[in-house]
């Protein structure tokens, strides 16, 4: 610990910090604009100066750049560096253009705060602005680069940061330009973090522009319910209508940035087809009917046909205080234990994480500082984007990344990338020969070894075998992390809430006993595999009921509906992949927005009491009401300690923080699938969820389809020519869950042996995580 | 109908009544004509602005403060702007120019305050020329007021750190020939007044009050300068430079109604020497403080410059924030010490912001001043009180 004082107050703070961080943690504030925390220094605005009194060399010098001293004595307002800012704010706004009145970035802008605090306020310079052609960079992010300040953040941001190659900085001197070659649509999928990191209005959000300004907005702190890494997010709604995403902040997850997904992908909020009404049959109601009719129908099927008869369904997109309350209704009713997850073999990797991986989580930030990352069965940027960033950063720190995966796997950094079938995988997993025991090696020669474990696409077997490993490599030093990557936002918690040994959906729907089917916030035809056998149990059902805000089939079908919220108009609890309690606010109350989605669409211009469009109710409380509990959420939270210690730090958890761990437990006793034999002349299918529109929000947002590809089947040239097709070619797949006709795409680094296929809105037929399933392939079927 | 000798009548006045001058209500208790009690209920005019004020910029209370006293609202806007110049530290820097305009314009409302006071005082009582003659001259006032700041009434024209604009050409002379006028027309009115035995009858004994109770209730300005105390802010703390000028204190000694007007007159007279005097000092130069954080930048900075669009864009989006800390600022208002305490935490917004109106404190004066009297003084008290309930219920 060094100690130095700063405007006269001392302070000790551990070597290697610079003086700008001495001052912060003193409630000193020194202007910046080039530091940001996560990307560094480089003294390039020239803000910060302070006066240093000590050492060899006393005078001005750049807070951010300095390192403390011990016995350093600074001053941060004296008159040489106060002249000094100044000077540098006057300077930063010679070429700014006159623009603050139509610029998006007023009110929340660094460049305006600064030139306050500089003291610069009276302009001297008369001359002509340096001006710039802006560049078309897609259709998320609007440039107007001569709001510039060649801070070089954004270039730091994409390039080194997120590992974009189509951005940087071009020109010199005062020509300086941060852009493309050329225009176009900016390729990486963290591209919105400019928005969040540029301190002027040089790259804004164009999804948002000219809508809001930033104090209007209706802010919370949230969690982005698009993926299980749990990102910090700040929504921003007005006039009932969620305008932007912004990144929070989140040392332990994501830091400061998010993905694209995450932040474009927030259109089901306010999607024109939402559900916003109660309906039963075809006769719309109100929600307090739909309740009763419920609640009376409930008693009628278990009374009549007994406990089995009803069947409530949660999911691992429903808050962690809607699935428990799920199982209180059940009680209440007398049915037997809901399903949580309609997806049976995600429902038992999510098991495998919540209990037996419980006590080696790793975290992205213990990623980010891993020097070795044996990274299996995962495409991070299609499952879970932040953690390709955080790759990135361990691999720029001097780690190393191995990724076996059948896929075509993108990263934006360096990565010794081998490309296996997936049952290739499991066999390496499982024993590993010369290979595994090699991989094993490095592992337990690592300083920070750290296996991230794709759930979808090694299954429990995997997971298992995953498990083994890391307690093989760990040692009395250091443990051998696992981050296990599942596949939504809750299935940690959902898995934790349910009991062992559960039946499974499609086991309890084809036992003929199961008269109602309750689904809340979830729809099995869109999230779990065999979507046929549950369409064909759905048709002997007496009673579908539904209660969800997204408009998916399901609750079209559903002979009682009642709308509910999502995530930005509730407020409650997921636990992310590494086991950490999230809490997320509401930012929003529901209702039509008034800009509507289309242009000259209007709310309905019809009097009543309540807001238009304003029926839904967070699914919390509607079970509360329907078992006639009406509670405030943090009794729900006493009750559910109660139940479930492990989740202990429930009570005292709040919006916006960091987010603590559930504790470990105990391992559970799992049955295995046996690992289906291959039959000959087929090859593996492995389905993936797309990048954009792979979960079910992002099908449901409209600011994001030009990023979304349409489906086809990816095969290696090898194999395509093996079974005489050609890149383009319509092609027929024969599985088990079906055969479908889709073009064939040639992808030579995906592996041998292998059929690839995206889930998306596009093709929602197949589900990714049902396991191992083979297919054969044929030329054939129209080309559309 | 009969009425017992010995019970008292409740009777209600206002709050709906044309000589209580506003939403005043009183319940009287009268023996016949004898004011026996006299309850002030106030409360109709509450707009909550105190309560308003922190939710607002610093400089979006200011035309709150307008809706005060509405008959001196460019005194209300100073009481303000200087407390929170004194909030920020800046009150040393307000340029020479800004100090006199403001010295300036409040005594043109103090005449223009004075002039409601005497027109209405003089309706009530049955004097219907002197009304028509004082609204005459106010209206040259309400005049001036729409050249300098845009509005008759709801002026909102000073700024923190000086002025929100320069005074419009012309304006200086025609001031100096009202304000050289003046005495004149105060002669007329007194010519109409003091020398009349039905004003004399109906003001000399009426509603007097001692020195030590105006003390013990804190009655302040005419009020109590007619009861013989002799305590003036502009002399005795004096701000905005009101210590250059050279001026009279009016004391009179009686405490009644009478003494209160002829306080007023003088304090009249007074003004417009302080108004010639303040125009004999005005010299060009700027308006507002060199202070860029917290003073918002002259227009055409705004309109040309990016460094003044910025500093406009924060201050009027976020405003300013002041360190924790409080402050109170009292100044002579025309109806007596009007005082702001601001209370900061370091916010863009008030934490506190509480008034102190002279009218809210020179009511209490009324049951004593009524009480034992005839029921028509009390219409002569509460002329002679100068309220205005804009300012009493804030």
């Amino acid at each position: 610990m060094l100690t130095l004082t700063i405007d006269n107050q001392t302070i000790s703070i551990p070597a290697g910090k610079t003086i700008l961080e001495a001052a912060e943690a003193l409630g000193i504030m020194v202007p910046h604009f080039c530091y940001h925390k996560e990307l560094g220094a480089v003294g390039s605005c020239r803000m910060c100066a302070v006066t240093v009194h000590t050492g060899p060399m006393p005078g001005v010098k750049m807070a951010c750049l300095i390192a403390v001293e011990d016995g350093m004595v600074v001053t941060t307002g004296d008159e040489t560096v106060a002249t000094f800012r100044e000077r540098v704010g006057e300077w930063l706004m010679l070429n700014h253009p006159h623009d603050c009145p139509v610029c998006d970035e007023g009110g929340e802008c660094q460049l305006q705060e600064m030139t306050i605090s500089s003291g610069h306020g009276i302009r001297r310079y008369q001359g002509g602005k340096g001006t710039y052609t802006n560049q078309d960079l897609g259709p998320f992010i609007a440039q107007e680069m001569n709001r510039c300040i060649q801070c070089y953040r954004c270039a730091r941001t994409y390039k080194d940061y997120c590992g974009g190659r189509d951005f940087g900085v071009m020109g010199s001197r005062n020509r300086v330009f941060f852009g493309r070659f050329k225009d176009g649509m900016l390729e990486s999928d963290f591209s919105g973090n400019l928005v969040d990191l540029c301190p002027t209005g040089v790259f804004t959000d164009r999804t948002f522009r000219f809508k809001s300004r930033a104090w209007d907005l209706e802010q919370a702190d949230s969690v982005c319910p698009q993926c299980g890494v749990g990102c910090a997010t700040i929504p921003g709604g007005r006039l009932r209508e969620l305008q932007r995403v912004r990144s929070g902040d989140n040392p332990l997850v994501n830091t400061t940035f998010i993905c694209d997904r995450g932040r474009f992908g927030s259109g089901y909020a306010n999607h024109p087809e939402r559900p916003r009404q109660a309906r039963q049959e075809d006769q719309v109601v109100s929600v307090p009917a739909a309740l009763t009719a419920l609640e009376t129908q409930i008693r009628a099927t278990v009374k009549q046909h007994g406990p089995e008869a009803v069947l409530l369904v949660g999911s691992d997109r429903a808050s962690l205080e809607t699935n428990w309350l799920l199982q209180r209704t059940a009680k209440h009713f007398g049915c037997r234990v809901p399903v949580l997850n309609a997806h049976r073999q995600r429902h038992q990797t999510a098991q495998m994480a919540a209990f037996d991986l419980s006590e080696r989580l790793a975290s992205l930030q213990d990623i980010r500082s891993s020097d070795l990352v044996l990274v299996c069965g995962v495409d991070p940027l299609a499952e879970a984007p932040l953690l390709a960033l955080a790759l990135r950063q361990a691999v720029r720190k001097g780690g190393r990344v191995v990724l076996y995966d059948p896929r075509p796997v993108e990263l934006p950094c360096d990565a010794d990338r081998v490309a296996v079938s997936p049952l290739a995988l499991q066999e390496l997993l499982a024993d590993g020969g010369v290979e595994g025991r090699h991989l094993r090696d490095l592992l337990s020669q690592a300083k920070n070894p750290m296996i991230v474990a794709g759930a979808d696409l090694l299954g429990l077997a995997g997971l298992q075998n995953i498990q083994k490993w890391a307690e093989k490599t760990s040692n009395k030093e250091r443990p051998c992390l696992v981050y296990p990557v599942l596949a939504g936002p809750n299935s940690f918690g959902t898995a934790l809430l349910s009991l062992p040994e559960q039946d499974d959906l499609l086991t309890r729907l084809a036992s003929g006993k199961v008269k109602m089917l309750v689904c809340v916030d979830a729809d099995p035809l869109l999230e779990a595999p065999e979507g046929e056998r549950f369409a064909a149990a759905l048709t002997r059902l007496e009673q579908l009921v539904v209660l969800d805000y997204l408009p998916t089939s399901l609750s079209r079908h559903a002979n009682l509906f009642i709308p509910t919220c999502p995530p930005v108009e509730d407020s409650g609890t997921f636990i992310n992949n590494e086991g950490r309690l999230r809490r997320f606010q509401r930012v929003l109350k529901p209702g039509l927005s008034l800009a509507r989605t289309a242009p000259g669409e209007h709310p309905p211009r019809e009097f009543s009491l309540d807001t238009p469009g304003s029926d839904p109710q967070p699914a919390v409380l509607l079970l509360q009401r329907l078992i006639g509990q009406e509670q405030p959420l943090t009794e729900v939270h006493r009750q559910l300690v109660l139940e479930q210690p492990r989740l202990a730090a429930l009570v005292s958890l709040k919006a916006g923080e960091a987010g603590v761990r559930v504790a470990p437990a105990v391992a559970r006793p799992h049955s295995l699938d046996p690992l289906p034999e291959q039959p000959a002349q087929t090859l593996e299918l492995v389905v993936t969820p797309a990048r954009y529109g792979g979960d079910l929000f992002s099908r449901y947002a409209p600011k994001l389809e030009p990023r979304k590809r349409p489906p086809c089947f990816y095969l290696h040239p090898d194999e395509l020519q093996a079974h005489g097709l050609k890149d383009g070619d319509a092609a027929v797949v024969e599985t088990d869950f079906g055969s479908f006709t889709l073009p064939v795409r040639s992808q030579p680094d995906m592996a041998l042996g292998c059929v690839l296929v995206e889930n998306s809105e596009a093709f929602p037929q197949l589900i990714p995580g049902a396991g191992l399933g083979y297919c054969v392939i044929s030329a054939g079927g129209a080309n559309e | 109908m009969a009425v017992k000798s010995n019970e008292l009548m409740t009777i209600n006045m206002g709050p709906q009544h044309p000589s209580t001058h506003g939403v005043l209500q009183l319940i009287l208790e009268l023996d016949g004509e004898i004011v026996r009690k006299a309850t002030p209920h106030i409360g109709y005019l509450h707009r909550g602005v105190e309560k308003l004020s922190e939710h607002r910029t610093y400089h979006q209370v200011i035309p709150l403060t307008d809706r005060l006293d509405y008959l001196a609202p460019m005194s209300n806007n100073l009481g303000y702007v200087l407390a929170v110049e004194k909030l920020l530290g800046i009150t040393d820097q307000i340029p020479e120019r800004a100090k006199v305009v403001r010295v300036l314009l409040t005594e043109l409302t103090r005449l223009k305050s004075h002039l409601v006071w005497l027109a209405t005082h003089a309706l009530d009582i049955g004097a219907m020329t002197v009304f028509l003659y004082c609204f005459r001259e106010r209206e040259v006032i309400t005049d001036l007021y729409e050249k300098i700041s845009g509005a008759r009434m709801t002026s909102n024209y000073f700024r923190v750190g000086g002025l929100s604009a320069d005074l419009p050409a012309g304006v200086e002379q025609e001031m100096r020939e009202y304000a050289e006028g003046m005495p004149a027309h105060i002669d007329e009115y007194e010519g109409l007044l003091t020398g009349n035995r039905i004003w004399q009858k109906r003001t000399i004994g009426v509603g007097t009050i001692t020195a030590e109770a105006a003390i013990d209730i804190g009655i302040t300005g005419p009020g109590l300068r007619a009861s013989g105390v002799d305590w003036d802010l502009r002399r005795d703390n004096p701000y905005s430079g009101y210590e250059d000028y050279q001026f009279e204190v009016p004391v009179r000694q009686e405490g009644d109604t009478f003494a209160r007007y002829k306080v007023r007159l003088d304090e009249m007279r007074q003004s417009s020497l302080i108004i010639l005097q303040a125009l004999d000092k005005l010299k060009p130069g700027p308006i507002l403080a060199d202070c860029p954080k917290v003073v918002l930048p002259p227009k055409q900075d705004v309109v040309n410059t990016i460094e003044g669009l910025i500093h406009h864009f924060k201050i009027i989006t976020e405003g300013f924030k002041p360190e924790a800390g409080e402050v109170y600022q009292g100044i002579e208002a025309p109806k007596g010490e009007l005082g702001f305490y601001l209370v900061s935490d370091g916010s863009a917004h008030p934490y506190r912001m509480k008034v102190r109106p002279p009218s809210f404190i020179n009511l209490q004066g009324l049951p004593q001043m009524v009480e034992g009297r005839l029921l028509a003084d009390v219409i002569a008290v509460i002329g002679t009180l100068d309220i205005v309930l804009g300012e009493i219920d804030r």
